[in-house]
């Protein structure tokens, strides 16, 4: 209990007094194994304010010369997957798939993935000062039992955040756009929230302090976000020792599921010991069918709104709520509050998944117009350390925009037909006359295809009847 | 081990009594003396020589100074709180208050890590007079006093009878924290929750 109370003065001198790299060495090391994977600027100070080394990774900067980001590749190997997935469903009339819940499923991927080019810098940033300025040692890169370390470490501080994800109700409304899906595919691993990632750096810092270096961080945690894909399946059964040991569809199906024994179980993200060894390990039971989505269903394709609907929900409990404490503890008890008991008893037999009986048509435009969108992300991604901060919310909001307007269609709402023309119609527009769409050259022939495309959009969108008919299906 | 190092061991030690005292019937408490403790353990690796320790023991003591107090107070000024009562609240609000501790001194406001400590040790005084707790307010001046030492007094120089800084804010925190949570302040804490 020293240093912080007395005057920082070591601060700026994290290797003062200890053997090993000097300071300019390894901030040169960090940044330049982040530069790998998340392009920080070029320039190279041996001594700076953290203020100043925090806003190198906050600002967007021009000369950065970045390495694709690895989820473009990820993109069409998730597509590619997911239309497997529901071809084979389809043939073998499962009827785990329904299109607009799908799309809407990958649209708040979209929106996650737009969000995080605005955190990611922020939140690794955080990682890198405190990597930079309190870390005990330097992991070495060179070494496969580092790496292996680094993975396991990751694997434990994400069961605990995941963990918390469920327990406190702030950091359950970032997390529950993610199981607010009643479906259960591939598709659904995708429904990731456009919030978490700003709250779930502090979770890790643990790492930086013990040395991990930042581009090993960056890494592993890939590693992690990928190998969670697969378990998001009903195609694999269980799977004997290895549903006990890693993360499997079987288990992870429970996770996904609102049923009693489902609640608040297996958080593990690869390894699913972390559940056996903490007490929240529960096995997929084969005589009582998993019934996926949260006891408070989202009831909307609207990913935007599936993003903050909780917070909605916990602002309003916390306005009724009486004194500052009691609705501070709104936020950070559990969600449904200290004094709530426990969830009552659930009835698979009596679940009924959300659906608006979508038109064929307009179940099929959105997820055309989707495809678009994605077209759109894999650009955005490819391009945004070099777009300015004005630029890059530009972007988003352009792809936001159609999110919102393909999640009214498929609600089959009235204004979702009139936003969805004029985006469409605006869309078209701006990238026939822009010849620069946000940094890329775009020839003559592709700007007059996207406005005739445009054009007959929004013709066939005029000649469509949408009218809400809200009807909730029985369960297959 | 030099006289840093001791220091800090008698805190961990203190620490590690108040915790073990305090796990079951309040958490708040202990959470908070776990997070000194696990700072002064570290600050005894790195005084005993080991510059492997010293960024783990800044580290986790920017925590225990952004987490562990106000926790403290938090726990002593409202005794019968889920934050005081529940090992999980505890916890959250460790690593929240932490977390934010750490994001701001990092991006540059460092007196952080000094104004949440000061103003947490003068809600615990308040509150201690308002119980009219003598041990209380001992405690609460004892915690000030410790970190009046470490903020004023310059380094290297000795003072209260040859101590370094860094010792006398070891000292005084531990007897601090023995002041604030006797061991029969339990009893209290029941009868108030």
């Amino acid at each position: 209990m020293t240093t912080t109370l007395l005057r920082q003065e070591s601060v700026l001198g994290p290797c003062q007094g200890r053997p090993g790299p000097t300071h300019a060495d390894t901030v040169h090391c960090a940044q330049s194994h982040l530069r790998c994977t998340l392009g920080t600027p070029t320039r190279t100070a041996a001594r700076t304010r953290p203020d100043e080394r925090l806003a190198r990774f906050t600002q967007p900067n021009r000369q950065t010369d970045m390495r694709t980001n690895p989820i473009i590749y990820a993109i069409p190997v998730f597509i590619l997957t997911i239309v497997l997935e529901a071809w084979l469903t389809r043939r073998r009339n499962a009827g785990i798939y329904d299109l607009p819940d799908a799309v809407t499923s990958l649209q708040h991927g979209v929106l996650s993935q737009v969000a995080n080019a605005f955190t990611k810098l922020a939140t690794v940033g955080i990682y890198v000062a405190v990597y930079d300025q309190y870390r005990a040692t330097t992991w070495p890169t060179s070494s496969a039992l580092a790496w292996v370390a680094a993975l396991i470490l990751y694997d434990f501080f994400y069961y605990w955040y995941h963990r918390l994800s469920h327990e406190v109700a702030l950091l359950w409304a970032a997390h529950v756009a993610h199981h607010s899906s009643e479906y259960y595919n591939l598709s659904t691993a995708l429904r990731q929230s456009s919030t978490a990632a700003a709250l779930g750096w502090m979770f890790y810092l643990p790492m930086a302090v013990a040395g991990v270096q930042p581009a090993m961080f960056v890494v592993v945690a890939i590693i992690n976000l990928l190998y969670q894909y697969w378990p998001h399946t009903q195609l694999v059964g269980k799977l004997g020792w290895v549903d006990r040991v890693l993360v499997t569809p079987s288990n992870h199906r429970v996770h996904h599921g609102q049923n009693d024994y489902c609640l608040d179980v297996n958080y593990g993200g690869i390894l699913i010991v972390w559940d056996r060894l903490f007490g929240t390990f529960s096995e997929e039971r084969d005589d009582e069918e998993v019934c996926f989505g949260v006891r408070k269903p989202l009831v909307s394709f609207n990913p935007l709104w599936g993003n903050l609907y909780y917070y909605a929900d916990l602002w309003q409990q916390a306005r009724a709520t009486r004194g500052w404490r009691d609705k501070l503890h709104v936020w950070l008890g559990p969600p449904g509050g200290w004094r709530a008991t426990d969830a009552p008893h659930f009835d698979p037999s009596g679940f009924r998944r959300y659906d608006e009986h979508t038109p064929g048509p307009l179940r099929w435009y959105g997820a055309l117009q989707h495809g678009l969108i994605t077209l759109m992300l894999m650009h955005f991604l490819a391009v945004e350390t070099r777009l300015t901060i004005v630029q890059a919310a530009t972007y988003g909001f352009v792809m936001a925009c159609g999110i919102v307007s393909v999640g009214a269609l498929f609600e089959q709402r009235h204004w979702g037909k009139w936003l969805e023309q004029a985006r469409v119609l605006a869309l078209g527009g701006a990238f026939a006359a822009i010849p620069a769409w946000f940094g890329s050259d775009t020839p003559i022939w592709l700007r007059a295809a996207v406005a005739f495309f445009a054009l007959c959009c929004v013709a066939w969108l005029s000649r469509q009847n949408v009218a809400p008919q809200t009807r909730l299906a029985p369960a297959p | 081990m030099n006289a840093d190092a001791v220091s800090d061991l008698v805190l961990a030690v203190v620490c590690g009594r108040q915790f073990g005292h305090h796990l079951r019937h309040r958490p708040g408490i202990a959470v908070a003396v776990a997070l000194i403790g696990l700072a002064a353990c570290l600050g005894v690796v790195h005084f005993s020589g080991f510059a492997v320790a010293s960024g783990p023991h800044r580290f986790a003591s920017l925590v225990a100074a952004c987490a562990a107090f106000p926790l403290l107070a938090w726990s002593l000024r409202w005794p019968d709180d889920p934050v005081a009562t529940q090992r999980r609240s505890a916890a959250y609000w460790a690593t929240l208050l932490g977390a934010i501790g750490v994001a701001a001194t990092v991006s540059g406001v460092e007196q952080w890590g000094q104004v949440v400590p000061g103003a947490a040790a003068i809600t615990i005084l308040w509150t201690m007079l308002h119980a009219r707790s003598r041990m209380g307010i001992l405690g609460a001046i004892l915690l000030l006093a410790s970190f009046g030492a470490a903020a004023l007094v310059p380094p290297q120089t000795l003072s209260l009878a040859g101590l370094s800084r860094v010792q006398a804010l070891h000292y005084l925190m531990a007897a601090a924290l023995l002041a604030l949570a006797p061991p029969w302040s339990r009893s209290l804490a029941t009868r108030t929750a």
